[in-house]
């Protein structure tokens, strides 16, 4: 990929992508990084450069994961607790608390997690979730339904609109 | 992808609160540049994806080249290694055929005549001339093939060096002896030298003077 494309991909894409990759797991930072070298050389380019980023993003931290390299990176990260969301949006009126939205998406099943920030914040389709997760659409819907649920009662314990089907 | 969107949303809208939804999106995920304020080694930016990304495509650029030379060389020490077998292989087999069939380097018998080796060589497989230009004493003698006054010549060469007497050889397998042979075809080695030690019989000088059309001066 041309060095100019890709600066606009990073420009357009690479915050959300953090974000994803550290619902996903630590050290984020290195997996975006290390998703956007692989995407300059990639030849050619992909056809939705953002679902191939996330892809390969979860793919590394996984394979970290598996191997136990970083470990030492990930421990230390995992004492300087990063920023999730930026602090600005806490001024709107209607906006819920970053810190508390973080720690309530911590708590989340891994999965829950991972398809919720991918669904809101990184904008994909329950059908690109499923790509990347390896699942299939109906199964990628149904957790994001349940970690929904989950987070709904924890900043609005009186709200139970379905019952209590949220349970994994 | 847009229609699979909007379905993703009204499945949505028909189980969970929007509002908390909409709260939720309302929260912007935080810049890198917030994010990697941790120290330089944290540091993640566009400028280091660049400068890293060029970094490992001259990588590339070089290992590639790398390898196109390394195949190079190999494919030379191949041919080198092929080259230094097969000559490993045929060389003994080379030398071995060359030792059977080397015949050994015939020189004039000293007193003939002064000829060099190399019309020596020249003239000893011509039989035939020397037979029309030999003497009419000599016509008697039978007529040897060059090819096997050479087989004869090199069967009393290898009796002589395992001990044999020659002529006891030509006698026994040739049933010819030394003088019914044309004596200038006789060739010898150069460390052979000529046994005079028989003495000259009754009626020899007289076939040497017919064969080298000698005139004998009497006292």
């Amino acid at each position: 990929m041309p060095p100019q494309e890709l600066a606009e991909t990073w420009k357009r894409c690479s915050s959300r992508l953090l974000l994803i990759a550290r619902a996903i797991g630590e050290p984020a930072e290195d997996a975006v990084q290390e998703a956007f070298l692989r995407l300059a050389r990639q030849t050619p380019p992909p056809d939705d450069p953002f679902a191939w980023l996330v892809t390969v993003t979860r793919n590394q931290l996984l394979q970290w994961r598996r191997s136990g390299i970083r470990r030492r990176r990930r421990e230390r990260d995992s004492d300087q607790q990063p920023v999730w969301f930026d602090g600005e949006s806490q001024q709107m009126e209607s906006a819920l608390d970053a810190q508390e939205v973080t720690e309530a998406l911590k708590r989340l099943d891994a999965d829950q997690r991972q398809v919720i920030v991918m669904h809101l914040w990184g904008e994909l389709s329950f059908r690109q979730i499923a790509e990347v997760m390896a699942c299939s659409q109906s199964t990628a819907h149904r957790t994001f339904q349940s970690g929904i649920r989950a987070m709904q009662r924890k900043f609005n314990p009186t709200a139970d609109p379905v019952g209590g089907r949220d349970s994994k | 992808m847009n229609r699979s969107n909007e379905d993703d949303r009204q499945r949505e809208d028909d189980e969970i609160d929007q509002a908390f939804i909409a709260r939720l999106r309302g929260l912007t995920p935080a810049s890198v540049s917030a994010s990697a304020d941790d120290g330089p080694e944290h540091s993640l930016g566009i400028e280091s994806i660049l400068y890293r990304a060029g970094f490992q495509a001259g990588q590339d650029h070089v290992r590639r080249v790398s390898i196109v030379r390394n195949a190079d060389t190999r494919q030379w020490l191949s041919l080198l290694a092929a080259s230094v077998l097969t000559a490993v292989v045929t060389l003994p087999i080379a030398l071995g055929i060359g030792r059977h069939w080397r015949s050994p380097s015939p020189t004039p018998v000293a007193g003939q005549h002064d000829v060099t080796p190399a019309e020596t060589v020249n003239a000893a497989p011509v039989p035939s001339d020397a037979s029309s230009e030999a003497p009419d004493g000599a016509e008697a003698t039978p007529s040897v093939k060059s090819n096997k006054w050479r087989d004869i010549h090199s069967d009393w060469h290898l009796t002589t060096l395992a001990g044999g007497t020659p002529l006891a050889t030509l006698t026994a397998f040739h049933s010819r002896s030394l003088e019914t042979l044309p004596r200038s075809n006789w060739i010898a080695l150069q460390d052979d030298l000529f046994d005079a030690g028989d003495p000259i019989s009754a009626g020899d000088l007289d076939t040497l003077t017919a064969t080298f059309d000698l005139q004998v001066q009497p006292r």
